[in-house]
């Protein structure tokens, strides 16, 4: 590789470490929506980092329940509870009891619009011609004329929807609610929540009775809509009280203990390889600081739940991955070095960090891509702490072989242009002086 | 290779004998499992310093009494006041409970004591098993599809078997922990996937380098071609998988160095899991594969 290519090259890698490094430190770099905080701020952090939102409720018993229907009840209560934290992705939240009272500890990315879609009790969904609720004979549908509901973003129309399946009973109450509104062609439906308006929206009247399409104004009442009605109403009435913030279970010495030793960590990998292998040791090193990074911006802007400690475990795994791709790299380079006859040193290098890497990519790729395999798998079958565990460690794998494959040489081939190979692999001295 | 297996296969028993008991003898899980209790006691008075001086009167108590809180949390409001504070402790009996209670009991406080639902963590754990399963099955697909010129059924069916042993040797060591204290926390569990995915890349990593010499060697020597490439794939993946589980355990050594017990569980048992899985990879992958290929 020529020395203006290499250089080329080394500019493109310093600007996407420089991009990807703003992205991870700077807190607030003003370019678009999305880089508005940074991503370790963005980040949603689990209670067990971070800080959980504590609260208690009560769990009121109807006059003339008996204790079975009474117990049977509450178990529902929760059970839907659950669900609908589950939607939110808040699946570790901890929920505690003593008889009637309740408390809940949930991570603080609980908003006053998630915190209706988990509580919202009374069931009192209903979709309306007019926004007076008061007048029950307007009311169209409700959770009893659902059989499931789908959501989802709706690229031609630019919005987010509400996909409702009615039962027949369903059926019949829009297809009387609407058989009027045919000449116009529009029918206003206003959603309600808890005796709460949500919004009011002009629909088509419905060409079909068994799907009733809805478009939605924002993602978070989607999502409020979803929670409240996929796992239907709760089954009993509950009293929420204030809540308060309760402190991380790791308390803040431990989880900056984790920190310290991941740094002291991935600092012993960095030496420890340019030690061992000189500047390509020293380049493979910086590839793993770029994966990291890659993988901290996919944290961030990529769908992520809660981040808790066993992400930080995945974060270990996903650097000894790293490592096993790197050390392949770099013992194939060493061995080809040693056999190659060529007294220019540089060129030699050159050489052989070609053909190991012509060698070793292969392995890379099989190895990374089994790895993003089976993080995939933990995440789709994992709650809560399992699924952060499978998606960073399906960011990690992936950021290992794209930086192994596409970043690594580049920068061994820079770092060989500049050293002019004094310490290129730390080959054995009678090496060097050839 | 014989005497190797034994030694191997009695540690590996062991474990398992172990981890079987630990089942029947002692609770293998604190508060993820349901069997914890939480003490939140809320200050009436929005006095600070006269809350913290209880608090830490409170603490002498519980240490006199013999019962050791797992996690201790205040609660704080917008302003970072605090307002109470919550106990977890693991599975209480009625008088230890009682105990507890009448030493918090006190004029300016509201002392709630509350069981911890644990339900949904058997229901992760039951998510999680059945992940382990999909796990192998796709280990095992991946080697029938890719890693045809090594014989895919049976490099797939040596890896998968020795991914297993793995998992189960973590399993058993995280239950033997639980009849020394270190109870079986949902993170624990975690900890057996990460035994799990590094058994996979060891063996991925392994076969792969064998699927290499064995190109080459077909190509040069025709007669032993299989003993040649394993030797050879042995030699190749010494140095990295050394580097591997040397800065693997540096990392879990320095993050148990913590102490905190729901961490040892993990560390422990991952620490052990992976030089399990790595030791078996190493020693057995490739003679297994090389005695189902002469069969």
């Amino acid at each position: 590789m020529s020395k203006t290519k290499s250089v080329v090259l080394f500019t493109i890698i310093i600007a996407v470490m420089l991009f990807l490094t703003v992205f991870a430190v700077i807190p607030e770099f003003h370019i678009g929506r999305n880089i508005y905080q940074s991503p370790i701020t963005v980040l949603p952090k689990g209670q067990d980092i971070y800080k959980g939102l504590y609260t208690d409720f009560k769990i009121t018993r109807p006059g003339g329940m008996t204790d079975e229907a009474f117990n049977e009840s509450k178990d529902k209560t929760i059970s839907i509870l659950r669900k609908r934290l589950g939607d939110y992705n808040l699946s570790d939240a901890i929920i505690l009891s003593n008889d009637d009272v309740y408390a809940i500890r949930l991570p603080t990315s609980l908003n006053a619009k998630m915190a209706t879609g988990v509580f919202a009790q009374r069931g009192l969904f209903a979709i309306s011609t007019t926004d007076n609720l008061n007048d029950p004979s307007k009311i169209i549908i409700s959770n009893a004329h659902l059989s499931s509901i789908d959501t989802g973003f709706s690229q031609q129309a630019n919005k987010f929807y509400i996909s409702l399946n009615l039962t027949k009973a369903g059926k019949a109450a829009v297809e009387s609610a609407t058989m009027f509104a045919s000449s116009s062609n529009k029918i206003n439906l206003t959603l309600f929540l808890d005796g709460e308006k949500l919004y009011s929206v002009p629909v088509e009247a419905p060409m079909s009775y068994d799907v009733l399409t809805i478009p939605s104004d924002n993602e978070e009442n989607t999502k409020l809509i979803k929670a409240v009605l996929s796992y239907g109403i709760l089954p009993i009435s509950l009293t929420v009280e204030e809540g308060t913030f309760i402190a991380p279970a790791f308390d803040t010495d431990v989880v900056m203990w984790l920190m310290i030793s991941l740094v002291v960590f991935i600092v012993a990998i960095f030496v420890s390889l340019s030690i061992v292998y000189g500047v390509v040791g020293l380049a493979s090193a910086l590839s793993l600081v770029v994966s990291l990074l890659a993988t901290l911006a996919l944290l961030t802007f990529a769908y992520t739940p809660e981040f808790t400690i066993s992400g930080i475990f995945a974060v270990v795994f996903g650097i000894a991955l790293f490592t096993v791709c790197s050390v392949n790299f770099l013992q194939k380079t060493k061995s080809i070095a040693l056999t190659i006859d060529e007294p220019n040193m540089q060129k030699r290098m050159f050489i052989a960090t070609g053909r190991a890497r012509k060698l070793t990519d292969m392995t890379t790729v099989k190895i990374c891509s089994l790895c993003v395999l089976s993080a995939v798998v933990l995440a789709f079958f994992g709650y809560g702490t399992f699924r952060i565990f499978g998606v960073v460690l399906a960011y990690m794998s992936l950021a290992t072989l794209l930086c192994n494959l596409f970043v690594t040489r580049p920068l061994a081939y820079l770092l060989i242009n500049i050293t002019n190979c004094r310490k290129c692999l730390a080959l054995p001295k009678s090496e060097e002086v050839k | 290779m014989k005497n190797k297996l034994i030694i191997i296969s009695v540690i590996f028993a062991l474990v398992i004998i172990l981890g079987v008991v630990s089942i029947f003898v002692t609770d293998i899980g604190g508060i993820d499992f349901s069997k914890g209790n939480s003490l939140v006691i809320t200050n009436k008075l929005y006095n600070e310093q006269g809350f913290e001086d209880y608090i830490k009167k409170l603490d002498a108590e519980f240490a006199t009494l013999g019962v050791k809180p797992q996690s201790k949390q205040l609660l704080n409001n917008a302003y970072d006041e605090v307002l109470g504070v919550s106990y977890e402790f693991y599975a209480l009996n009625q008088e230890q409970l009682k105990a507890i209670g009448t030493s918090a009991t006190n004029d300016n406080v509201i002392v709630k004591s509350l069981a911890i639902d644990g339900s949904a963590s058997k229901q992760k754990l039951v998510m999680a098993s059945i992940g382990v399963g999909v796990l192998l099955v796709i280990q095992f697909l991946y080697y029938l599809i890719f890693n045809k010129s090594t014989n895919g059924v049976r490099s797939g069916l040596v890896a998968t078997c020795l991914t297993l042993l793995a998992v189960i040797f973590a399993c058993g060591i995280a239950l033997t922990l639980c009849l020394i204290g270190i109870k079986f926390a949902v993170l624990t569990a975690m900890g057996i996937f990460g035994v799990a995915f590094v058994s996979i890349f060891t063996n991925a990593y392994i076969f792969s380098k064998l699927n290499i010499i064995a190109k080459q060697n077909v190509k040069n020597v025709r007669e032993h071609k299989d003993l040649v490439s394993y030797s050879q794939a042995i030699a190749e993946s010494r140095t990295p998988l050394t580097a591997v589980y040397m800065f693997l355990s540096v990392a879990l050594v320095i993050l148990g160095a913590i102490g905190m017990f729901s961490l040892l569980s993990v560390v422990v048992t991952a620490l052990l899991g992976i030089y399990f899985a790595g030791a078996t990879s190493y020693m057995f992958l490739l003679p297994l594969w090389e005695k189902n290929q002469a069969k």
